[in-house]
């Protein structure tokens, strides 16, 4: 085969990859070996995933918080993060909707111990943690406009300590 | 039927296959590359935070998403402390350096196909590690290095041409492939993400820009007045609807791509200024810049040529011929 061929043949099937992510026939075709691949391929290459950001409808976001306690403190205190900027401060707020993906309880219980060992390595007096994750609900513009506001709803909420 | 499908498949090569300039691949090569540099110098005050090994989310967690294959900087750490006695954030802290190098060499073209596979695969190894933070913006960079490593980008201007590794060329149809293959990238993402929202009510009736003003991590403006006025968001909803779907088919009419060149940068801006996702809108822009932006430029001076030449016409037939 000479490189034109090669070349095309490349361009057809990386193409063919794309389509059939984007369209969601992956689903129809349900062939293991064929998803399998696929799967790979999109997980290095990023080209053939679905793109639907935002689509088909805008999720509500969420906010996170940590209260922290040192040994015999019964108030605490609110663990803060240093987000500078509108890049970091989108960064984090990733992380709470990959937190709520799937809606799976175990992918939240992983996510909460990791922000409770993240806070007690930042702070080692921390003896105790309680994370709790809210939820945005934004008002439809009727309601808004009937005087009903932004709410937040208890999402998740768990705690640790280092016995 | 065989020779018809054959007929089409050429014809479809041969649309692909076009010799064009090489200049679109020089700002391909140093606007990627100035925002793989500038994604990670907004995120390096938090650096360790995100992807550190005792950051937000863990390296244990992260590793446990991912194929066990796919690079992680907790298996780059591994070696580094191994073979270089650093520690784990130091060898985190030595990866990001190792990328800001590769992405500099990316920008001089020098070494570029290596430079380009270096910051494809630590651009990788990020976002593996940080997938619990990965947006928009991670996966049309990644998708862009990707590309980067098969396209011709040392023939366009860089230090490889100097140094006598690569050859210089005004056209090539190696540039005209890799601007056809974003053509198409994007076409396909403009469309399927238009499809996608048109199933959604949310962006038929408005709520969909009203919710994403409104979102508190993007509220940098207060447009809680827009709920008084809601045909506002319900049009805009319906025009980004609109041009998401039209890229497809407007950016190959000539002419009118000008316009949608022109509306697809204001979309981007727009998400950028209200919803403060700058670095996403610059991928997105610089994209589409760099896969239609030389066939804009040709439309514009097309159009000028045509219009020169009728008013010279109109000056040589004089004022009687006008009327």
């Amino acid at each position: 085969m000479n490189t034109k061929k090669v070349r095309r043949f490349l361009i057809t099937i990386h193409f063919v990859f794309v389509c059939i992510t984007v369209s969601h026939l992956y689903e129809l075709i349900n062939w293991k070996p064929l998803s399998a691949l696929m799967e790979l391929y999109s997980s290095v290459s990023y080209t053939n995933r679905n793109f639907g950001f935002f689509a088909p409808t805008v999720n509500d976001d969420f906010n996170l918080k940590i209260r922290a306690f040192r040994k015999d403190d019964k108030s605490g205190y609110d663990f803060l993060f240093y987000m500078p900027d509108s890049e970091n401060r989108i960064r984090f707020s990733t992380m709470l909707w990959h937190f709520a993906e799937g809606n799976s309880i175990s992918q939240m219980d992983l996510y909460a111990r990791s922000w409770a060992i993240y806070c007690m390595n930042k702070d080692t007096t921390i003896d105790k943690v309680v994370v709790s994750v809210y939820k945005n609900n934004i008002p439809m513009m009727n309601q808004c406009e009937m005087g009903k506001k932004i709410s937040q709803a208890l999402y998740y909420e768990t705690s640790f300590d280092t016995k | 039927m065989q020779n018809r499908l054959n007929k089409i498949v050429e014809s479809i090569f041969i649309f692909i296959e076009v010799e064009k300039p090489l200049y679109p691949l020089l700002f391909f090569r140093m606007g990627l590359s100035l925002i793989c540099f500038g994604k990670f110098f907004v995120l390096y005050s938090n650096y360790l935070n995100f992807y550190g090994q005792y950051g937000l989310i863990q390296w244990t967690i992260s590793k446990l998403s991912n194929y066990s294959f796919l690079p992680h900087i907790g298996d780059l750490a591994f070696l580094f402390s191994k073979y270089l006695h650093l520690s784990a954030d130091r060898s985190a802290e030595l990866i990001l350096q190792l990328f800001f190098c590769a992405c500099l060499f990316l920008f001089l073209g020098l070494f570029t196909r290596i430079a380009s596979i270096i910051c494809f695969f630590l651009h990788l190894t990020f976002i593996n590690t940080g997938n619990g933070i990965i947006y928009g913006v991670d996966v049309f960079t990644q998708l862009s290095l990707f590309y980067a490593m098969f396209f011709p980008l040392s023939s366009a201007w860089s230090l490889d041409v100097l140094i006598g590794i690569s050859k210089v060329k005004e056209k090539s149809v190696a540039a005209g492939v890799s601007i056809r293959v974003i053509q198409i990238q994007l076409c396909i993402v403009y469309l399927s993400t238009g499809i996608e929202k048109c199933f959604g009510e949310q962006w038929l009736n408005g709520e969909a820009i009203w919710r994403t003003l409104m979102m508190p991590i993007f509220k940098n403006y207060n447009f809680y007045w827009i709920a008084g006025f809601p045909y506002i968001p319900h049009v805009l909803g319906i025009i980004v609807l609109i041009i998401e779907l039209g890229y497809a088919f407007f950016m190959w009419r000539k002419g009118i791509r000008v316009l949608w060149l022109f509306l697809i940068i204001s979309l981007h801006f727009n998400i950028g200024l209200l919803m403060g996702m700058w670095y996403f809108a610059f991928i997105m822009i610089f994209l589409s810049i760099f896969a239609f932006g030389d066939d804009v430029i040709s439309d514009v001076r097309f159009y000028r040529r045509n219009n020169r030449m009728l008013k010279d016409l109109n000056t040589l037939r004089g004022p009687s011929a006008s009327i």
